[in-house]
């Protein structure tokens, strides 16, 4: 690619934030939830290995049994392994993480790009973004997946669109806010065109905020499928995903909280991984925190 | 006149959203792939069912008269009949208020009463013991699924120490305490993240103006900490917190299908997941309606309020 | 002058040091002593980062205690020792025995509190007196602190007051319990040169009939001369010298403070240049330019920014665009470069029509003419080297990669800089250096018009004359023309060859810079030469001024230059 291209996060900007990122306290909590994020993905990824028995395969004679060296988180009514049901649910909880975070974050910058530089599409589109917003999530996603059905596809769009005016806005407000800066005016004055204005000069602003941003709609979104396959509305109960193995439990609740409990805990560690990286990404890059420290 | 003005701008600034909310709302069951009939009564049905439904939701006419007739009806609070009780939606939602909006209005009172001070006194500390404690439960708040607190909840106070009820509701006209005794727990479940989402904008918004020069002013002048930080900064960094209490108002909404599921309480969660699971639209599509207006209509309100704290908004 | 004899002084501050906290705490201040007496006015003059602010913040036990610590030494006020003292103590003391007024009135005031109630605050806090009592002294000092119609005052928020306005009700509240002391940090430096006369008078007034001691903090040489009895010079951290107002300034001991006094321009004219070119740069003729914000129930606001504007400038020389807030100097600068687009008017540099352009032809134009901003550090993009951002333009108008890049380099050699800072982002750059990577970036391209939006007023003084010097020596090497736009008549005097003056949107007066500083007829620029302070002073060759009579020949009409 040609000079600008290179440029928009010069090698330089880019090392200079990723080793003041590294550093100190910081840089532990980077490490560790990383760390986190990759182990649960690696588990998830290498499930048919590392599984000990079938999800799906039913054993009436094994049924309900509590915790063990043979079946680590115990068993299901169906006699299922709940251990090897939550390494396979895995794969569901982040190909939905990852792909509403791509989606919504893709959607939401270009939303975000053409509401911030130009005025005349502005008012409609934070219109509808304000409309899309005042729709509760749950609700939105729960309708969507009852009327389209239950597929893992409908779900990720279910799952996606309220995220995407919360991204807009973002964007929005650091576009309106970049392109009145002095070095924008600066670069419009060096005769700078649009396309290369904004990929080099107000593009690059928006991706400190889009990484925390993105992290928190991926742990937004692992949440809202959990929370969808748990009330039953979300992918198909063949499927084992987290949400669905809880909500199995809900039956059997007061005997084997496990069912619950256990992937309950996965399920937490991954959001809280992903939302503590988003605030440290958010100390990190929001200036006003720095002063706030000084 | 200039305040009747403003008012009125923004009440016409909530038709648009409005507007949009009922169209997509609308186009959600007409442009669903394949038959809007068949989504609804499944694959099964019969042609005499299908034909019930269609002629129910006026599926049968073109798009542009549907939409007027449904608008029309909209705008009457006409929601139409469920599906399967046959009951008005509009009676089906008023039987249904009363669980929801009481657990709704003690979970905000409580959240508010608690999470401001939180924020405050975190902010202030900033850096010390309760700010990192305070900010440690706000992210778990956050990321620990609302059902999940839930069952610990009931498993430690109504299954362990049984002080509390494991599950349903008691309206107020029994009397104040079962009423209270059924819904501590939902609330409590609720707020977490309610005042997780509170008490973190309260303390940001807070270190926000701690640092500006009219708080150094207030201490300059020999104002005590609790005066500065109440009656100066907490008074500027109203705007943020109050947003927050709003939009937050849709996490809630969220969070109460949740919680009338686990704790079955007869309310409108409850309504929208049997709704859901009955494939019954009316209902839904009203429930999408109701709820996003009493979030524009509360947003609306904070909105106004706005000047209440701010003298440099002016009507 | 009443009260205590010089032996015991209100303030007494010996070998106060601070750090920064934590275990390699770097010090910030080292073993700085000086001492206030009533009724006198000590000066702490240094530039930024010499701790002055430090000192005023450790007195009033203001210091952000998480990051610094007092090191050692003690603060005396009224012979009480300050170190030490509990929170319970100072806050006792706070406007009692001492007071504060800061530099921003814009942010010093509480936005969501009426101003009556600010300042009553104070009287609730430390007296016992009855509510009609406080309203009645509330009153008392709005009127001495001259502010006009003091019930409406009270009734007002502080966005509804000028900055001026604001600065006197911060006076009020500092000296409503007639404090002992009152420290002031720049208190001036953000008004207006007619509203800081004011303001020094009023301070000064007041002092008078009280008997204040004033710790008077600043780094305008001006106003040290306006106001100090006593000056005292800091410089990164420590004490460099101090004595009476007429020793430091006409017999400074230390290098350091002659290099400062030497670098503040006195408001002599600089020797016009010979006009030599026929030809204009730069053409302005009956620029017009409204603000309105018209709401859609209508009660729109109009401000008239330009109000039919004509001047010209030829290539090799400066004009001076000199005005206060609101003399619609900055928006002349936006139309001249198309940031904002004029109502009417022509503009033509070179002879050719610039206004109205749109695509190619705007793009064309902007070559011809450049900027550089105010605030070096918002006028780089932190994300791009500065070779990079200096290579920009002429890659735009076509210039291979490769051969910008160098352009880059070479140009900044001619700034002062090392040609590898190309490879370096701006943040590793202080805010004259960034001033002069913005200055290769506007002469990158070669522009007939360089247009410098108050370009150095953001800097220290030494560094100003450093820039200053730079912009000579670039027109000289290009024969660029400049428009200078700036509101310190000092930094107008000491760089332009014409000077605009402006007020409210119209141009006042416009002549040579010997014509318009030293015999203006007009009423609005002798009162803002007469306003700025320490006029009388030659800093630089630390005497006063020989007294001029006023010179009524060889005075230009207004408007043209001959």
């Amino acid at each position: 690619m040609s000079g600008p291209v290179e440029t928009a996060l010069s090698r330089p900007a880019l090392l200079s934030v990723l080793s003041s990122l590294m550093t100190g306290r910081k840089g532990v909590v980077i490490g560790v939830t990383v760390a986190v994020l990759f182990a649960v993905a690696a588990l998830s990824a290498l499930a048919p290995l590392l599984a000990p028995y079938d999800p799906l395969a039913l054993n009436m004679t094994a049924r309900l049994r509590p915790s063990s060296a043979e079946h680590l988180m115990g068993t299901d009514a169906y006699g299922r392994d709940i251990f090897s049901r939550v390494l396979y649910g895995g794969r569901i909880s982040l190909v939905i993480g990852v792909g509403a975070t791509l989606l919504a974050v893709g959607t939401g910058l270009v939303i975000g790009l053409v509401s911030g530089f130009f005025r005349a599409a502005d008012a409609v589109i934070m219109r509808i973004m304000d409309g899309l917003m005042a729709m509760p999530a749950v609700l939105l996603a729960v309708a969507i997946v009852a009327l389209a059905g239950a597929s893992v596809g409908t779900v990720l769009v279910a799952i996606t669109i309220p995220e995407i005016p919360r991204v807009a806005r973002i964007v929005r407000a650091v576009i309106l806010s970049t392109r009145s800066a002095p070095f924008v005016e600066a670069a419009r004055i060096s005769g700078t065109r649009i396309g290369k204005l904004m990929w080099r000069h107000l593009i690059p602003s928006t991706v400190a905020p889009l990484l925390v941003q993105g992290s928190y709609v991926f742990a937004s979104a692992i949440l809202t499928e959990a929370v969808l396959s748990f009330l039953g509305v979300g992918i198909s109960p063949d499927i084992p995903t987290w949400g669905n193995i809880m909500s199995e439990g809900r039956m059997f609740f007061s005997l084997r909280p496990g069912m619950i409990f256990w992937p309950a805990l996965i399920l937490s560690l991954v959001i809280l991984a992903a939302n503590m990286l988003g605030d440290v990404l958010r100390d990190h890059f929001d200036p006003r925190s720095k002063t706030g420290r000084a | 006149m200039p305040v009747i003005f403003y008012v009125l701008k923004r009440i016409l600034a909530t038709v648009p959203v409005m507007a949009f909310v009922a169209i997509f709302v609308f186009l959600l069951l007409r442009l669903t792939p394949g038959d809007p009939a068949v989504a609804i009564a499944g694959d099964q049905a019969t042609e005499e069912q299908l034909r019930q439904i269609r002629a129910a939701l006026s599926l049968d006419q073109p798009l542009l008269v549907q939409f007027v007739t449904w608008i029309q009806q909209i705008v009457r609070l006409d929601f139409g009949k469920s599906l399967i009780s046959g009951l008005p939606v509009s009676e089906l939602i008023a039987q249904r208020l009363e669980p929801t909006l009481s657990i709704a209005l003690v979970t905000i009172s409580m959240s508010v009463l608690v999470a401001v001070p939180l924020g405050v006194l975190t902010a202030w500390k900033q850096g010390s013991w309760i700010d990192r404690g305070a900010v440690a439960f706000s992210v778990l708040g956050f990321s620990i699924p609302v059902f999940v607190i839930a069952y610990m909840l009931i498993q430690l106070f109504a299954i362990d120490l049984r002080w509390l009820p494991v599950q349903g509701f008691a309206p107020l006209s029994r009397g104040l305490g079962p009423f209270l005794s059924h819904a501590i727990l939902p609330s409590v479940v609720l707020s977490v993240i309610y005042v997780a989402l509170i008490a973190r904008m309260t303390r940001a918004a807070m270190l926000d103006v701690i640092h500006e020069d009219f708080v150094r002013t207030a201490r300059a002048k020999g104002c005590t900490e609790p005066r500065v930080l109440f009656r100066h900064a907490l008074r500027n960094a109203a705007i943020p917190i109050l947003t927050v209490v709003g939009t937050g108002l849709a996490l809630l909404i969220s969070g109460v299908v949740v919680t009338e599921s686990v704790f079955n309480l007869p309310g409108l969660g409850r309504l929208t997941i049997d709704a859901v699971m009955a494939r019954d639209y009316p209902v839904i599509q009203a429930m999408i309606l109701v709820t996003s207006a009493v979030y524009v209509l509360i947003n609306l309100l904070i909105d106004l309020a706005y000047s209440l704290f701010d003298p440099r908004i002016k009507y | 002058m009443t009260g205590a004899s010089p032996e015991a002084p209100v303030l007494d501050i010996r070998d106060l040091t601070i750090r920064l906290r934590g275990r390699d705490g770097a010090t910030l201040l080292q073993d700085v002593s000086l001492s206030v007496a009533a009724g006198e006015t000590l000066c702490l003059v240094g530039e930024s980062g010499s701790g002055k602010s430090l000192t005023s913040l450790a007195t009033m036990g203001l210091l952000p205690e998480a990051d610094l610590e007092i090191g050692g030494g003690s603060i005396r006020l009224c012979g009480e020792e300050l170190r030490g003292a509990s929170r319970k103590r100072l806050q006792a003391l706070r406007t009692t025995r001492m007071s504060m007024i800061f530099q921003e009135p814009m942010t010093a005031l509480n936005p969501v509190a009426r101003i009556g109630d600010q300042i009553e605050e104070v009287l609730l806090i430390h007296t016992q007196l009855g509510t009609a009592e406080r309203r009645a002294r509330v009153l008392d000092i709005l009127a001495k602190v001259n502010l006009p119609d003091p019930r409406a005052i009270m009734r007002a928020y502080p966005d509804q007051l000028s900055g001026g306005q604001r600065q006197r009700v911060m006076i009020a509240m500092a000296l409503v319990l007639e404090p002992a002391l009152l420290i002031a940090d720049e208190p001036t430096t953000a008004l207006d040169v007619t509203t800081q006369k004011q303001v020094l008078d009023l301070i000064r007034t007041l002092q008078k009939d009280r008997g204040t001691a004033i710790l008077f903090i600043t780094h305008d040489m001006g106003v040290v001369a306006e106001i100090a009895d006593r000056v005292a010079v800091l410089n990164a951290g420590a004490m460099v010298e101090t004595g009476s107002l007429q020793g430091v300034l006409s017999n400074p001991t230390r290098d350091y403070t002659r290099a400062l006094l030497k670098a503040v321009p006195g408001l002599e004219p600089r020797p016009a240049r010979p006009d030599t070119s026929a030809g204009f740069a730069l053409e302005l003729d009956g620029l017009d330019k409204t603000f309105g914000r018209r709401g859609i129930f209508g009660r729109g606001r109009e401000v008239r920014a330009l109000d039919d504007i004509s001047l010209h400038l030829r290539p090799g020389r400066t004009l001076g665009i000199v005005g206060e807030s609101g003399s619609g100097k900055s928006t002349l600068a936006r139309c001249v470069m198309q940031l904002e687009a004029p109502d009417s008017g022509v503009i033509r540099v070179c002879g050719d029509h610039v206004d109205n352009l749109h695509g190619a032809s705007l793009r064309n134009m902007r070559r011809r003419i450049q900027m550089v901003f105010q605030d070096p550090y918002r006028s780089l993009n932190p994300r791009v080297t500065v070779g990079e951002t200096i290579a920009e333009a002429p890659i735009n108008y076509g210039m291979p990669h490769a051969e910008a890049l160098a352009l880059a380099r070479d140009l900044l050699v001619k700034v002062g800089l090392p040609r590898n800072a190309a490879d370096r982002l701006p943040h590793q750059f202080s805010g004259g250096q960034r001033q002069r990577i913005a200055i290769a970036r506007a002469i990158a391209v070669e522009p007939d018009v360089l247009v410098a939006d108050e370009a150095v007023s953001a800097l220290d003084v030494s560094v100003q004359a450093q820039v200053l010097d730079l912009f000579e020596q670039i027109q000289a090497e290009m024969g660029v023309a400049i428009l200078f736009i700036t509101h310190d008549l000092r930094v107008a005097a000491r760089i332009c060859d014409d000077i605009a003056v402006m007020r409210g949107g119209q141009l006042v007066e416009w002549g040579p810079a010997a014509a318009v500083l030293t015999a203006s007829r007009q009423d609005y620029t002798r009162r803002l030469l007469a306003a700025a302070p320490g006029s009388h002073w030659d800093f630089a060759r630390f005497r006063p001024f020989p007294v001029r009579a006023p010179d009524m020949t060889g005075i230009a009409a207004p408007g043209r230059p001959a």
